[in-house]
C-alpha cells in the first residue's frame, strides 16, 4: 500500500488537475499512517475519521492554490497535525463536563510486540523495557522519536511537521536517544536461543 | 589515515536506535545484504547484530485498528461529497424547460397552498398553542425552501436515497421530508414522522440532522434508527455504528429549560439508545433491546468462550465485543472467574449467566451496565 515517491508525485499531479480518483487513492494510501499518528493525540476514532476526511476535502477545494511539487508525506502530516490539534483545542474549550480521558491531547504511544518472531514472554519484556524509557521522555521528544523511528521520516520532514528548525530536531533526537540507549537488562534476553534466530531467518526469506 | 568503522563500537541499543540499521532491517532483502557482508567481516559482532535485528522486528507501535471496510467506506463517502459538489457547480443547464413544463403544476400547487394556508389559519385560531408544538407539520412550515415529501403506506420498508447519497429505510406508515438539494452550507436537515433507519454519508462539514417532534439527532456519518410515531409518547433513537448526538429542539423548549443547562446534547455510542419524552422533553439514555456484535462474528465467537477466565477479563471482552461500558467493583471481584461458553446468547442472557455465577445481579443505568455482586472466595 506504500507508494513510491515517483508514483506519489504522479497521483499528486492528477489531483491538482481535478482527478477525484487520485484524491481517493491518496486518501486510501495515507489513511492508516495519518490515523495512527492522530491516535497519538486522542483515542477518539470518530474524531480521527472526521479529521482525515476534512483534510482531504480541504485539499480538494484548494487544489488550484497548491504547490505542484511537494514532499507529500510531510505535507499531509503537517496539515493533518494542525487540523487535529485545532479540533482538540476546540473540544477542550467547549466541553463543560469533566474531560473525557480520550481527549487529553498529550502525545503518547505504546509499543507492542509481534510474538510470531520471538517468544511472547521475551517480547513482552522487551516492549515493557522500551515503553518505560519512552514514557519518561517529555512530550516533544516522544513525538520526534515516534516520527523518526516509527514513521521513518527524515530530519527535514519532521522539522516541517513540527514547524521547528532541522537543527532543533537533531538536538531533540540527540537528547532523547541519550535517555533511550540504556542497556536492555540481560533478563529480557534470557529466553533467546539460537533456534529462534533460525526461525526468524525462515520467516523473513 | 584509516577511518575506523563506527559500527564496531556499537552497543545493542546503538544498533536498535540507528537510523540506517533500522531502515535496512525493516526493508529486508537487498538492503540488509550489506549487514550480512559486514557480519562476515566482523564475525564477533554477529550475535549483537542478530539480537538488534530481532528487537527491531519485534517491537512496533501498538495501534487501534481500523477495518479495511471502514476506511473504504470513508473514502467512498468523501468521493460522494466531491461528486455532488461538482454537480452543484452546473445545476442550471436544463432547469428552464423543466420550469415551463411545471407551470400548471405551479398553479395547482399555489391553489393547494392557499387551501392549506387558510386551513392552518383556522386551526391556529382554534388553539393558539398548537403552532408552538414541535410537530412534523410545524417543523416543515418553518423551512423557507421547498421540500420533497415521501410517504410509505405499503407494508414493506421503503428505501430512499437522499440527495447526498445517504440511504434511508422508511418503515410502514412513516413520512420523511428533505430538500431537493442540501444547499445549506453547514448542515443537512430532514424531518421525520414514524420510523426510519439512516445510513449517513459522512460529511464533516455538513452534519446530518433529523428532526422528529421535539428531538434533534445530529450525526456526521453513522448508522442509526429514529422512531417517532405521532401516537407514541416518546421519540427513540438507537445507534448501530459511529457516534450520534441528540438534543431537545431549542426552538420549542420553554424558558426555564433554556436557562438551565438541560439543552446540552447527549452523546450516544453503538448499542445505546435514548428515549425522549414528548410531554416534558426529558431524555433518558439506556441500551438497545438487542445489542449487536461490533466485531466480526468469527472473532467474537472465539473471544466469548471463557475457560476459567478472571471476571475482569470477561467484562473487558464483553466491553470490546459490544462497545458498551460495564461498571463493577474490580477489587471486590478480583478472585472471581468464569467457565462458560457464551456463544449463541444475547448480551442480556450472557449477563444473566455471569451474574448467576457471581451470585449477583445487574442493571442498566445511563447506557451502562452496572454489576452488583459480593465477590468470591479464593479457591
Amino acid at each position: 500500500m506504500n507508494f513510491s515517491i515517483a508514483n506519489d508525485n504522479v497521483i499528486w499531479q492528477n489531483l491538482l488537475t481535478g482527478d477525484r480518483n487520485a484524491l481517493a487513492k491518496l486518501m486510501h494510501a495515507f489513511f492508516r499512517p495519518l490515523a495512527n499518528y492522530g491516535l497519538r493525540f486522542t483515542s477518539d476514532k470518530e474524531l480521527i475519521k472526521d479529521s482525515v476526511q476534512e483534510l482531504f476535502i480541504v485539499l480538494w477545494e484548494r487544489r488550484d492554490q497548491l504547490a505542484t511539487s511537494v514532499n507529500l508525506k510531510s505535507y499531509l502530516f503537517t496539515s493533518f497535525r494542525r487540523l487535529l490539534l485545532r479540533k482538540l483545542k476546540k473540544i477542550h474549550k467547549t466541553s463543560t463536563i469533566t474531560l473525557d480521558p480520550i481527549y487529553v491531547d498529550s502525545f503518547s504511544f505504546v509499543l507492542g510486540t509481534e510474538s510470531k518472531i520471538i517468544a511472547s514472554e521475551q517480547a513482552n519484556n522487551l516492549s515493557n523495557h522500551f515503553n518505560q524509557l519512552i514514557a519518561k521522555l517529555p512530550e516533544r521528544q516522544r513525538e520526534v522519536v515516534y516520527l523518526k523511528f516509527f514513521e521513518s521520516l527524515s530530519r527535514e520532514e519532521i522539522a516541517n511537521i513540527l514547524e521547528i528548525a532541522p537543527q532543533t530536531v537533531s538536538n531533540i533526537l540527540q537528547i532523547a536517544l541519550s535517555k533511550l540507549k540504556i542497556a536492555t537488562p540481560e533478563s529480557v534476553w534470557k529466553f533467546c536461543t539460537f533456534p529462534l534466530v533460525l526461525l526468524l531467518v525462515e520467516y523473513l526469506f | 589515515m584509516l577511518i575506523q568503522d563506527p559500527y564496531l563500537n556499537y552497543s545493542l541499543e546503538d544498533f536498535f536506535w540507528d537510523e540506517r540499521f533500522r531502515a535496512d532491517v525493516l526493508n529486508g532483502g537487498k538492503d540488509f545484504a550489506y549487514w550480512e557482508e559486514w557480519v562476515k567481516l566482523h564475525p564477533t559482532h554477529q550475535p549483537l547484530v542478530e539480537k538488534a535485528k530481532l528487537m527491531i522486528l519485534s517491537v512496533y507501535v501498538d495501534n487501534i485498528t481500523f477495518h479495511e471496510d471502514e476506511i473504504q467506506q470513508l473514502v467512498r463517502d468523501t468521493q460522494k461529497i466531491l461528486e455532488l459538489d461538482y454537480v452543484d457547480d452546473f445545476p442550471m443547464e436544463d432547469a428552464t424547460p423543466a420550469r415551463k413544463m411545471n407551470r400548471y403544476w405551479a398553479i395547482a400547487a399555489s391553489i393547494v397552498l392557499m387551501v392549506v394556508a387558510s386551513w392552518i389559519f383556522v386551526e391556529k385560531n382554534k388553539s393558539v398553542n398548537l403552532s408552538f408544538q414541535p410537530s412534523y407539520e410545524n417543523l416543515i412550515k418553518a423551512i423557507p425552501h421547498q421540500l420533497i415529501e415521501r410517504v410509505n403506506q405499503t407494508n414493506a420498508p421503503l428505501i430512499i436515497t437522499l440527495p447526498d447519497g445517504t440511504r434511508t429505510t422508511l418503515s410502514t406508515n412513516s413520512k420523511i421530508s428533505y430538500p431537493e438539494k442540501f444547499i445549506a452550507l453547514d448542515k443537512r436537515e430532514v424531518f421525520l414522522v414514524g420510523e426510519a433507519f439512516f445510513e449517513v454519508v459522512r460529511n464533516t462539514q455538513k452534519p446530518f440532522l433529523v428532526y422528529a417532534e421535539g428531538l434533534v439527532t445530529k450525526v456526521l456519518g453513522t448508522k442509526f434508527r429514529v422512531r417517532s410515531y405521532a401516537i407514541d409518547k416518546e421519540v427513540v433513537v438507537e445507534v448501530a455504528s459511529g457516534r450520534v448526538s441528540v438534543f431537545a429542539n431549542p426552538k420549542f423548549a420553554n424558558d426555564d429549560k433554556k436557562a438551565s443547562n438541560e439543552l446540552s446534547s447527549i452523546v450516544l455510542i453503538p448499542n445505546q439508545k435514548v428515549s425522549f419524552l414528548k410531554s416534558d422533553a426529558s431524555i433518558v439514555k439506556t441500551l438497545v433491546n438487542n445489542p449487536i456484535l461490533l466485531k466480526p462474528e468469527q472473532e467474537a465467537k472465539k473471544l466469548i468462550n471463557f475457560d476459567d477466565t478472571p471476571i475482569y477479563t470477561v467484562f473487558a471482552v464483553l466491553k470490546e465485543v459490544y462497545g458498551i461500558d460495564i461498571v463493577f467493583d474490580e477489587e471486590l471481584l478480583a478472585e472471581c472467574s468464569l467457565n462458560a461458553n457464551l456463544d449463541g446468547y444475547s448480551l442480556y442472557e450472557q449477563l444473566n449467566i455471569i451474574c448467576k455465577a457471581l451470585n449477583g445481579s445487574y442493571e442498566v443505568l445511563d447506557g451502562r451496565v452496572i454489576i452488583n455482586a459480593k465477590g468470591c472466595f479464593k479457591k
